[in-house]
């Protein structure tokens, strides 16, 4: 059974357009130009329960459109959406009882008072039992090493501390589904390894299924064995990361000189980056094998080492990107 | 009902937070009061006559002293804090929220106004008697006022909250805010009781919320109504707030239609 099921979904943005300038900001209080935007063109997928799924795409792809109609916040123009068997927009109310969300660039927490005061309020909100709640906040707070935090006033705390109570507070109710919209934005290396390992324990202990957009494609690789990656409006892939690098078919080949200006080496179709003492070389397969580069450049030249490895998911999703095409 | 005496509660934790920005009322207060007393006590002296306008000294006096103590209690800028919700995009969290926009930010804001009575109302009532001749004129005068106030406070809260929602369509509105107040204040009877206007003025304001706020209850206070009136005018008070009530639902109904959240 699918926890959410998504068919066909759009939305479509009515804004005003006007020129710059004093005179056609008069002009536009009377003559109103609206200009019609597709926030999304007809999205479909299914999310199973205990999945955790990365949405990614550039700024202005839909993400933030559609985790707001998951999250039952906008109405969409046209298409059906079951989450939990609700309606989102429909029943919000009860709908979102059985939600959680971080939004990493809002504030959650009451800034004048401590986290612990919010946590509270949220267990009057959703009707958490004492005891419940108590064994939550415990083992949240020791796992995120917290106890001296949730004391303070949110005002006082440093932004890490701050999204690690968010992360808490989203959870304490036992939320079968929830939303992470760029979760680690700001974090420290050692932050945001904490927050990925605390995301993988609620999910194995609780089978929590979450829905992660973020820009830190870190996350993805570390988190998500599944990634939707939308583009204007569309989902351009829907699967595992592994078989994404897979698509992509291309191999990185990173070579070391002893000597500072690295050897010129000619290959067809191949993207080559020089830098000091390293040769960086991106093969696509479709067109060379592996081992015959290989054996070509170990017959020719002299090296250091030679390492063979997949192209980074950064590059992979850059050139979905730019290309809009796997 | 647990959810809503947190949220209360949360409100006056907000507020104790800022104990001492909240506490200067005591010093301020008392300022408009000085003035208005001698402002009357030299109209009074100087006009030779016991009663203006249906008003005695001693009942003007308590008039304005009353009148302060609604204006720290029912005060409210809930407009201005959807106002920010709706151009910040803090709407969103609201909205994921499991209580209605409009309880939350209610609850919220009575916790504010349990501080108020204890730290501003109670006292300014306080220094009105002991320094200023105001008194109690009737126990049950005093009990009636309370329930009036508690419905003034609605009234308010429910007339700023649909300033509020304007902004879904006019965004930025601290001017319509300003006015807000000043407006209330006059239409309210808030710096002269009513009956000091033309009588079409009064005539307008019977078919008007706004004199509900201030000088009905103060009206009440003063015991210028008969027990059986006064509670006519408490009724008419719950009137205004159902009606008010049922207009913000069908608004907020519409804005969040129109809402996009954008920038999430």
């Amino acid at each position: 059974m699918p926890i959410i099921e998504v068919k066909d979904l759009k939305k479509i943005y009515k804004t005003h357009k006007r020129k710059q300038g004093l005179l056609n900001a008069i002009k536009s209080i009377i003559f109103r130009r609206y200009v019609k935007k597709e926030a999304l063109k007809g999205v479909t997928f299914k999310i199973n329960k205990g999945e955790i799924v990365g949405i990614i795409g550039p700024n202005g792809a839909g993400k933030s459109t559609l985790i707001k109609i998951l999250c039952g916040i906008l109405h969409p123009t046209d298409g059906y959406v079951k989450a939990l068997n609700y309606i989102p927009w429909k029943n919000r109310i009860e709908y979102v009882k059985n939600i959680g969300a971080v939004l990493g660039q809002k504030e959650q927490l009451y800034w004048d008072l401590p986290p612990l005061d919010t946590f509270y309020l949220n267990k009057e909100l959703y009707g958490i039992s004492k005891n419940v709640f108590r064994k939550r906040l415990k083992l949240m707070v020791k796992l995120l090493n917290l106890e001296e935090v949730i004391g303070t006033p949110v005002r006082d705390l440093s932004l890490g501390e701050r999204m690690k109570c968010k992360i808490i507070l989203s959870l304490l109710h036992k939320p079968k589904l929830v939303f992470l919209d760029e979760p680690t934005i700001g974090l420290d290396i050692i932050s945001k390894e904490n927050f990925r390992e605390f995301i993988k324990k609620i999910n194995k202990i609780y089978g929590t299924t979450f829905l992660i957009t973020t820009h830190d494609l870190q996350d993805i690789e570390r988190l998500c064995e599944r990634v939707i990656i939308i583009n204007s409006g569309k989902i351009i892939y829907d699967g595992s990361l592994a078989k994404l690098k897979e698509k992509i078919r291309k191999k990185v080949i990173e070579i070391k000189f002893e000597q500072k200006k690295a050897p010129r080496i000619k290959l067809k179709d191949c993207k080559i980056e020089k830098s000091d003492y390293k040769l960086k070389i991106e093969i696509d397969t479709k067109k060379h094998k592996v081992k015959d580069v290989l054996s070509y450049i170990t017959k020719n030249y002299e090296f250091l080492d030679l390492v063979v490895k997949d192209p980074d998911i950064e590059e992979i999703v850059k050139e979905i990107y730019e290309h809009e095409k796997i | 009902m647990k959810k809503y005496r947190e949220l209360t509660k949360i409100g006056a934790k907000i507020a104790l937070a800022y104990k001492f920005d909240f506490i200067v009322s005591i010093f301020t207060v008392p300022i408009s009061i000085i003035v208005f007393y001698f402002l009357w006590k030299t109209i009074y002296a100087y006009s030779g006559l016991d009663v203006i306008r249906g008003y005695t000294f001693e009942e003007m006096v308590n008039y304005f002293i009353m009148s302060m103590v609604i204006a720290l209690l029912g005060w409210s800028n809930i407009e201005r804090v959807v106002e920010y919700d709706v151009l910040y995009g803090e709407m969103v969290l609201r909205l994921l929220s499991p209580v209605t926009y409009l309880a939350s930010l209610f609850y919220t804001e009575m916790g504010l106004k349990a501080m108020s009575l204890l730290v501003e109302a109670t006292p300014i009532f306080l220094i009105g008697i002991v320094f200023f001749k105001a008194k109690v004129f009737s126990i049950l005068n005093l009990i009636l006022y309370a329930i009036a106030v508690l419905f003034s406070i609605g009234l308010v809260f429910l007339i700023s909250f649909l300033i509020g929602l304007s902004s879904f369509w006019l965004k930025r509105i601290s001017g319509i805010s300003r006015s807000k107040k000043l407006f209330l204040s006059f239409l309210g009877g808030g710096f002269v009781p009513l009956t000091f206007f033309p009588k079409i003025f009064q005539q307008i304001s019977e078919w008007l919320p706004f004199q509900y706020i201030r000088y009905v209850p103060i009206n009440i206070y003063l015991g210028k109504y008969s027990t059986f009136l006064a509670l006519e005018m408490i009724g008419r008070q719950i009137i205004w707030i159902i009606l008010l009530y049922i207009i913000a639902k069908i608004l907020w109904n519409r804005a969040i239609r129109k809402f996009c959240g954008v920038g999430v």
